[in-house]
């Protein structure tokens, strides 16, 4: 039974190609290396699905390895929770602390991503093991997050989501200083929750709640729309390519097991699955649909969730309740089909317009860019960036962009891919370095 | 298992569940209840009725499940009983029982089913799963003292973990439709005769077992048997129910567990 879940887990991990492959692992503590080697993929695609092999990444001290992050939640007094989603009445993150005073961190979820995924998990070690306080906190993309929190029922509007944020912030503060001094608040986060991170430490400006030391944004998109149509493009039925997406995951599926069956594969972890990396045949249109398909998922379960929470009408019809015992395969099936673009288009767009006069798709998409923060992140001495030249989900302006308005306060390594290096020795070594800076107010 | 027994041991979990539940906290914020709004998407990709029921052959997630209205009752059934009592009582378990004696009660158990693994890999006359099965049962009863440390692992014999559901599957028995067990969770027409069949097994081999070890009141034994082996499998599955970032969870790890068997019956 074990065996047999954890199996299941792992071909899961799989098929999300968009999440890194050894995702499953905590990171084991050992000696530390005094050179670091070289990060191994050089192809962007590669990096970014595989992530790093263990045997490249960072080694956590084993307090901050063996230390395991508390979920803590709570729940919206008399918030409207549809049937379907019954197990999602909370609100949770995860807290992880030190026993004395000390700053605090937060971490903000990449898209669709939850407060305790490994790459969350990961960076709360790292952190925790340079003496902060760290608290993970679920992207305002997850379903979780739309059904137990987010005001509108919708995400994808930044400045929605990064109100809801805020308050949730502002809670998780009033909680943990009930049980722990705190010296100081910082605020991270990765891929879409980098962007989210900017986006507080900018709506912080108004109230000062929390007057963030460091503001720390590792892999950024700078457009979030743009890095989505990116996305779309790789599996869009139009594009040039040899094979279909639904191909690409079928001939990993058979890869996969032909790789089980001819290794006598006795237990399946990380070392085995990065074996089967090694032997897998993968072009870069293969790892671009993989990545694609892995996005439209995590872009399906969003779609989904708000529709049934707001009943709008777009995939579910307005007029009917989904009981928990419905197959909801058909709708995956629908909301898989829909693209970003659509999404925008036809739900997004019209539900803000619904809310605010005089909304145009220009000031909806304006209004979540990193560009329209320049001047913000060109004057905040506090805000630092850190990614890497080839990552997939930036095109030349937009990394151009960044490394112009950060300047010095930017770092970015040529190769990593998209949060591919997140775990890397060398990558993690300056994260440290960076929310440890002094003085930079 | 007797249903009496089993009504006794389920009425201690929900005890000891209780008994580690805690509240929830709760906030006042009236902006976020989340009321119903007149919002309706201009244009839709709205799922009829009728297109919902049709079964979806198409998908890539299509797996053969003619009782899923049933299945999906039971999955939520599972799920509520997993987050009120099992989850509760193992996390209360790690707390409580120190890490290596855990291992040993891990590894106890683990040797004790290498004997249904062995009938299995004898059964699907597969003489590899037979010799690592013998191999790792002397090894471990002897040098991992009565098998409470489980040194064939770190010899580099891995477990053939081979169950009957697996054995039907080499004698060329389908799979049949996915089935979700009560508290047991995923399985398969084929798994579910599978897992009756190893349950079977098991209890004959533990009422051999207490004979030979001279105890008087086979009930209690086997009541504590079955309960050490509950928080032991749960405590070691990392699984939580509505976990996975996906709120079409059933339908993904149904097709999850339907590949990962099928991997299995190829190894």
């Amino acid at each position: 039974m074990t065996r047999r879940l954890c199996l299941a887990a792992i071909l899961l991990l799989t098929l999300c190609a968009a999440s890194a492959a050894f995702a499953g692992d905590a990171p084991t503590a050992g000696a530390t290396t005094a050179t670091a080697p070289r990060y191994p993929f050089t192809n962007r695609y590669r990096a970014t699905v595989y992530g790093t092999p263990p045997e490249y990444r960072y080694d956590l001290p084993a307090a901050a390895a063996e230390a395991m992050p508390e979920t803590r939640s709570f729940k919206i007094d008399g918030r409207r929770i549809p049937e379907l989603f019954w197990y999602c009445d909370a609100v949770e993150y995860s807290v992880l602390l030190q026993k004395r005073e000390a700053p605090l961190i937060f971490i903000i979820a990449g898209t669709g991503a939850r407060f305790n995924s490994s790459k969350v998990r990961f960076l709360q070690q790292l952190f925790y093991s340079a003496g902060f306080h760290t608290v993970g906190i679920s992207s305002p993309t997850h379903y979780n997050s739309l059904v137990s929190l987010s005001k509108h029922g919708i995400s994808g509007y930044v400045p929605y989501d990064v109100e809801d944020l805020y308050t949730l912030l502002r809670w998780v503060k009033e909680d943990v200083e009930k049980t722990v001094k705190v010296s100081r608040y910082s605020v991270s986060g990765y891929s879409l929750g980098a962007l989210h991170a900017a986006f507080l430490a900018k709506r912080d400006e108004k109230d000062k709640l929390f007057n963030f030391d460091k503001v720390l944004l590792i892999n950024p998109p700078v457009d979030l729309y743009n890095s989505a149509l990116v996305f779309d493009s790789w599996i869009s039925e139009t594009a040039d390519a040899k094979q279909t997406p639904q191909q690409a995951i079928d001939k990993f599926i058979a890869d996969f097991t032909d790789f089980y069956r001819t290794n006598h594969v006795g237990r399946l972890d990380s070392s085995v699955l990065y074996r089967f990396f090694k032997t897998l045949d993968v072009s870069d249109e293969e790892l671009r649909q993989l990545i694609g398909v892995g996005f439209r998922v995590t872009a399906s379960s969003m779609i989904f969730t708000s529709d049934v929470c707001l009943k709008a009408g777009y995939i579910v019809p307005a007029d009917k309740t989904i009981k928990t015992s419905e197959p909801l395969l058909p709708y995956f099936t629908a909301a898989s089909r829909i693209s970003f673009e659509q999404y925008v288009d036809e739900f997004l767009l019209p539900y803000v317009q619904s809310q605010e006069t005089g909304m145009t798709k220009e000031k909806l998409l304006a209004a979540c860019t990193l560009m329209g923060l320049e001047g913000f992140l060109r004057s905040a001495g506090n805000v630092y960036v850190i990614g890497n030249e080839d990552d997939p989900i930036l095109n030349e302006r937009e990394l151009a962009f960044l490394k112009e308005t950060f300047g010095e306060r930017g770092v970015f390594f040529p190769r990593g891919g998209h949060c591919g290096n997140l775990q890397y020795t060398g990558f993690a070594q300056k994260m440290l370095e960076l929310v440890q800076k002094k003085g930079a107010r | 298992m007797p249903p009496r027994h089993a009504a006794r041991i389920i009425a201690l979990f929900v005890l000891a569940g209780l008994l580690c539940a805690c509240g929830v906290a709760t906030r006042q914020a009236p902006e976020y209840t989340l009321p119903e709004t007149a919002f309706h998407a201009p244009k839709s990709h709205v799922v009829d009725a009728e297109a919902a029921q049709r079964i979806d052959e198409q998908s890539m997630l299509y797996v053969y499940d003619p009782i899923e209205r049933v299945n999906r009752r039971t999955y939520n059934f599972n799920a509520m009983a997993d987050r009120a009592i099992f989850v509760p009582v193992a996390t209360g378990y790690q707390k409580a029982v120190p890490k290596t004696v855990r291992t040993g009660v891990s590894n106890f158990i683990g040797n004790l089913n290498e004997l249904p693994g062995l009938a299995n890999s004898a059964l699907q006359a597969n003489q590899n799963k037979v010799n690592v099965t013998v191999i790792r049962f002397v090894t471990n009863t002897v040098l991992g003292v009565g098998g409470l440390f489980d040194v064939a692992t770190d010899l580099g014999f891995d477990r053939a973990d081979e169950d009957f559901g697996q054995t039907l599957s080499v004698w060329g028995v389908p799979s049949g439709a996915y089935v979700v067990l009560p508290l047991y969770g995923p399985s398969s027409a084929r798994d579910t005769v599978g897992t009756a069949g190893d349950m079977v097994f098991s209890y004959y081999q533990m009422e051999y077992l207490f004979d030979l070890a001279g105890v008087s009141d086979h009930s209690l034994a086997g009541n504590i048997n079955t309960a050490v082996r509950a928080v032991n499998t749960r405590s070691e599955t990392p699984f939580r129910y509505y976990t996975t970032d996906t709120p079409f969870e059933y339908d993904v790890l149904r097709f999850a567990y339907t590949k990962a068997r099928a991997l299995q019956g190829q190894d």
